[in-house]
């Protein structure tokens, strides 16, 4: 167990040693102390460089995002158009109900 | 609107365009960059861009922090649509660091010094083996030059568990190459 311990601390020993010899890579420090991980670090830093995008790519996508994110927001308005709809024909259809249900009872006492 | 935080602009974003544009101005470049490295090629890194910012859009009504980041929310859809893409596609996704890896080294405008060919060759299949996770460590830390302590709360693992990982996979990265050369490398 207690060499477990031992183990694990310096496993974090070393997981700290490497972070810290990969940050002064990256920062382009030069190193006066070079350890075992400065040259894959290195490798690393050279093999893996940033990229930007094209300045027309991203023009165009934020033009597109911009008139779908507007068109978006027009949406509910529609939406609240087609209940107001709903609602009205909904409202004609019961009243059309009561007045063939009326009709028909007249209809029936007429007959009787 | 420019002052506002993430989230006071993915609040906003819901109804108002402004807002997500703010948004897409912001995290554009690391959407792309992460993107980038996960297929390897400009066109399909620019679809699949434009994929992961709609879908933001038609998310963002339900978007929550959760004490993440907004940007871990872009990476989490950008992950999903890469990962769909890679199964559609049937390709390899260890393959585009080590296409990223050729050409960075064969740029003109990248300081290689003393790498010769053979590094090259060696660095990219090194990499090419790692699990999809340590890759993802390597472009946030080597491109994105992110800090380990923002890396940990993007990923929501301690900076302890972060700094473990990186050393795993340069360790594994160094064993690789140490296996291709012998005990004579310099690496």
């Amino acid at each position: 167990m207690v060499f477990g311990f031992i183990r694990l601390g310096a496993e974090v020993e070393e997981a700290n040693r490497v972070s810290e010899v990969v940050d002064r890579v990256i920062a382009g420090r030069d190193e006066s102390e070079v350890t075992v991980w400065h040259p894959i670090a290195r490798l690393l830093r050279d093999g893996l460089r940033p990229v930007e995008p094209s300045p027309e790519f991203l023009e165009a996508l934020r033009l597109q995002l911009i008139a779908a994110a507007d068109q978006r927001g027009a949406a509910p308005v529609e939406g609240r158009i087609s209940t107001g709809l709903l609602i009205g024909a909904a409202s004609l259809l019961s009243a059309a109900a009561v007045v063939a249900y009326l009709a028909h009872q007249r209809a029936h006492a007429r007959a009787a | 609107m420019l002052g506002l935080s993430d989230d006071d602009l993915a609040l906003r974003a819901r109804q108002d365009s402004d807002a997500f544009a703010v948004l897409f101005d912001r995290h554009h470049g690391r959407v792309y960059s992460y993107v980038y490295h996960r297929v390897g090629n400009v066109p399909d890194a620019e679809d699949l861009t434009s994929r992961v910012f709609f879908q933001a859009l038609r998310g963002i009504g339900s978007y929550q922090s959760r004490g993440a980041p907004f940007i871990s929310w872009l990476y989490r859809i950008a992950h999903n649509i890469i990962v769909n893409w890679h199964r559609d596609t049937g390709r390899k996704p260890v393959e585009p660091l080590e296409r990223a890896a050729d050409r960075a080294f064969d740029g003109a405008d990248v300081t290689v010094g003393s790498l010769q060919a053979e590094e090259r060759r060696e660095l990219r299949a090194a990499i090419g083996k790692l699990p999809l996770d340590r890759q993802m460590l390597l472009v946030w830390r080597f491109v994105e030059e992110r800090s380990t302590a923002e890396i940990a709360r993007e990923m929501q693992r301690t900076e302890g568990a972060v700094k473990a990982l990186l050393h795993r996979t340069i360790v594994a990265l160094r064993q690789e190459l140490l296996r291709h050369r012998g005990t004579e490398s310099r690496i």
